[in-house]
């Protein structure tokens, strides 16, 4: 595997936050990259909680699943009769995985087996989600169909619908201590519901003029939610919508805490047409935020200041997704052409623990 | 975290109010929520433990069945992990459960079965409780027998046999011994009695709390294995001893139809047991019914105390205040005589089990769903209002002025990291507990069993 030189963008424009993209430019060095099928876009990219193993989806329903340490395939997953929007690793057995998929299943794989354990149907629509809750035992996932569903894995019977969206749910986030769940939907609505009691708790909207904000108004327009994520303290939640920013929402009280843009040449937008996943990094000094975008790379913010802090751009492509490892030690991302690639973060950047 | 965003009347009640669920696998004899109260095991009559997750409200989590008991589960006691399991049953054994080697392949649960120690004693077990700290010790009152302190952390279990006499008759049978053992013997006979239950102190175990069908309360060292303090409290059978969670107070349970409960010297910072002091703060009985009561249990600080009746007719739980000693309470909803009964301070549930279809009943808090938590600008109100129409309601704004002005107010410093160390009923989140495995291979055809 070659490795290619990494290029990081440097903004030389003269505007007012000139230095962008050079502050932190060696945060992170390219371990490798693959490219298992070009032009299938990665969907998903997920590191196991053991730091382990790389899983992937594409859009030709495929599931791989890498070593990280070197990039080695170890097993493909076929089945799938359609493009799979997501994969996850159960939290308590590693050897698990949960898929979903536009053919409406979604599936449990054993990986030493290589096969599939069970099936779960119900959806009517593509599923976009999946998560498995904290104890491994219960599974979420969200559709287009626009309900989220929730499962007992045990006895592979759905315990919950959750029907209070209005158009597909691209996105749903769990807190770290499972008993939230938060959900993204076109309909520019996040709710925020009691997994325990299916109850919606809360409904977050973000809308530019001062009428009311709810779905039902046609004079307002909300634009869709791409990606919902908690923080690693579940105080916050981190949303990205199609109007191009990304914002960090106090949802207790209901209130944006932090905009962030994308860099200017690309019109401040992050991404307007595509679901880019983004992530939390805590192990740099002080916490970023992560992001693919549609045209400008990877993204990297400071929390508090706002400001892009670096910047990876290999080419013009949209990255779809990005996970992290130990707070952001090891950063995997892949693109809608089909390529992964994985990044170290410097030790010099590290905060000393 | 979901508390935080309920309605917060529904969060700061203390106790359960209605009947919520009914579990219904096998007969249920027994019930034990583990500490964190996210598992509630169940002990049926024919002698296997169920574990059910009580998130979400889901299923069976797993079956202890393999080199299981073969009759009825009498107790069942989880360790303070959450990973260990000792139950007690009518074949006369106590097993410890290892949980993590649940719900495997049949062939790995073969060679490296779950029970990970096995007890079999030379009669029949009234309760066996685990010590707090370390899992591999237990107390036991057994029928007709002293009861015995167990200690299992070697294959080679160790069985210590505990006195019964209480400590002030084992001064006097040494007076006695001198003038004779003929007379020594009647004494002995006359006062023959048996202990019933056994439990630790809370929070470190350093004592055993004994009770006897005399109506004595023994405490035991569990150090010395010596008994340092001993009282009389009733005049019949101690049916149950139970302490409450924050170490305050002891219910005992007797069958004179009193429910007598005691307030708690400090037993660690008062070194001398001759300086203990124990207060009888109230007796619970109804003095209509002459209700006997099968089981009792406290709330996680004491402040409630809850009884199931005996009896066909009644099918009540009871509910005491403790600081004053008023019932506030009654649960009703089940259609039998309710035997054991739990109480859950984490989920703020009330468990009990039924006697003749040994089905589960938990009472929980029900939270109310709000339509407004759908619409972020709707606001539940009491009453209608004249609505007043803002001043600046409709007009234009310049909306590039006005983000720019938002992005601007965006200086907070947010903290994403710090976690909060409770939730909002004041319990700590920081508690790590065991997460049982889950076979995920396994055919869908076993829940079929189930439902």
């Amino acid at each position: 595997m070659e490795e290619p030189p990494l290029k990081i963008q440097k903004k030389e424009d003269s505007n007012d936050k000139g230095n962008i993209g050079s502050v932190l430019r060696d945060l992170f060095t390219e371990k490798y990259s693959i490219t298992p099928q070009h032009g299938v876009g990665i969907n998903t990219v997920k590191f196991s909680p053991d730091g382990k193993r790389l899983l992937t989806c594409s859009s030709d329903g495929r599931i791989e699943v890498y070593n990280v340490d070197d990039g080695k395939l170890l097993t493909t997953l076929r089945g799938h009769l359609k493009g799979v929007s997501d994969v996850t690793f159960s939290p308590i057995d590693y050897n698990i995985i949960a898929s979903c998929s536009d053919d409406l299943t979604v599936r449990l794989w054993s990986i030493s087996k290589g096969k599939c354990v069970k099936v779960l149907r119900k959806h009517t629509y593509h599923v976009t989600n999946v998560k498995f809750s904290r104890k491994g035992n219960i599974l979420i996932t969200a559709s287009a169909d626009e309900t989220i569903t929730i499962w007992d894995i045990m006895s592979g019977v759905s315990l919950k619908t959750l029907a209070a969206h209005s158009d597909p749910i691209s996105s749903i986030a769990l807190s770290p201590d499972s008993t939230l769940i938060a959900s993204g939907s076109y309909d520019g609505l996040m709710r925020l519901f009691d997994l325990e009691s299916g109850h919606c708790l809360k409904t977050l909207s973000f809308n530019t003029s001062s009428g009311t904000a709810t779905a039902s108004t046609t004079d307002v327009l909300n634009s869709p939610i791409s990606h919902v994520e908690f923080s690693p303290n579940g105080k916050y939640i981190l949303s990205s919508s199609l109007d191009g920013y990304l914002r960090l929402w106090d949802y207790m009280d209901n209130k944006v805490m932090k905009t962030y843009s994308g860099p200017k040449e690309d019109d401040s937008k992050v991404s307007t047409s595509h679901c880019c996943g983004s992530k939390f990094i805590t192990r740099s000094s002080s916490p970023l935020i992560i992001s693919g975008s549609e045209k400008s790379g990877l993204l990297f913010w400071d929390v508090q200041t706002k400001e892009i802090v670096s910047q990876i751009k290999k080419t013009d492509t949209t990255i779809l997704d990005v996970d992290v490892y130990d707070g952001g030690s090891l950063v995997a991302y892949c693109t809608i052409d089909g390529v992964i690639s994985l990044l170290d973060m410097n030790t010099s950047f590290k905060d000393a623990i | 975290m979901n508390l935080s965003l309920q309605d917060p009347f529904a969060v700061a009640k203390e106790y359960p109010e209605t009947l919520t669920h009914k579990l219904q696998y096998g007969h249920s004899v027994v019930i034990q929520f583990n500490h964190k109260g996210d598992y509630l095991a169940s002990g049926l009559s024919d002698g296997s433990v169920i574990i059910y997750d009580l998130t979400c409200n889901a299923g069976v989590i797993t079956i202890l069945q393999h080199q299981g008991h073969v009759r009825p589960i009498c107790s069942i006691s989880w360790s303070k992990c959450g990973r260990y399991l000792l139950t007690a049953s009518q074949d006369w054994s106590c097993k410890l459960w290892d949980l993590n080697k649940v719900n495997r392949q049949e062939e790995e649960e073969f060679e490296d079965p779950p029970v990970i120690r096995s007890i079999k004693f030379d009669g029949p077990i009234w309760s066996a409780t685990l010590h707090p700290e370390n899992h591999f010790l237990f107390t036991a009152s057994l029928f007709d027998d002293d009861p015995v302190l167990v200690d299992m952390s070697t294959k080679a279990i160790q069985i210590h046999k505990l006195s019964t006499i209480p400590l002030q008759l084992q001064h006097q049978d040494e007076s006695t011994s001198a003038d004779g053992a003929k007379e020594l013997k009647s004494v002995k006979k006359s006062d023959k009695q048996m202990t019933l239950v056994t439990t630790f102190s809370p929070n470190n175990g350093a004592y055993i709390f004994a009770g006897t069908s005399k109506g004595w309360l023994n405490i035991i060292s569990t150090e010395t294995r010596r008994t340092v303090h001993s009282i009389h409290i009733a005049n019949s059978n101690i049916k149950n001893l139970v302490i409450s969670p924050n170490g305050r107070k002891l219910a005992i349970n007797s069958s004179d139809r009193i429910i007598r409960q005691v307030s708690l010297p400090d037993l660690i910072n008062i070194s001398d047991p001759s300086e203990w002091d124990f207060e009888v703060e109230h007796k619970y009985q109804d003095v209509v019914n002459r209700l006997q009561w099968n089981s009792v249990a406290f709330n996680h600080n004491a402040e409630f105390l809850i009884a199931s009746t005996f009896g066909q007719s009644s099918q009540d739980i009871y509910m005491w205040e403790t600081s004053l000693g008023s019932l506030i309470k009654i649960l009703e909803g089940s259609s039998e005589e309710l035997i054991d009964v739990k109480w859950n301070s984490h989920r703020c549930t009330i468990g009990s089990t039924g006697l003749d279809s040994g089905t589960i009943y938990l009472w929980s808090i029900q939270f109310p769903q709000k339509w407004s938590a759908l619409a972020p600008d709707f606001v539940e109100i009491e009453e209608n209002i004249e609505y007043e129409e803002k001043e600046d309601e409709f007009d234009i704004i310049d909306e590039v002025a006005l983000n720019r002005k938002r992005l601007e107010e965006e200086d907070a410093i947010v903290d994403i990291t710090t976690t909060e160390t409770v939730d909002a009923r004041g319990f700590d989140t920081t508690m790590d507990s065991f997460i049982i495995p889950i076979n995920y291979e396994l055919p869908l055809t076993f829940i079929d069993k189930i439902t």
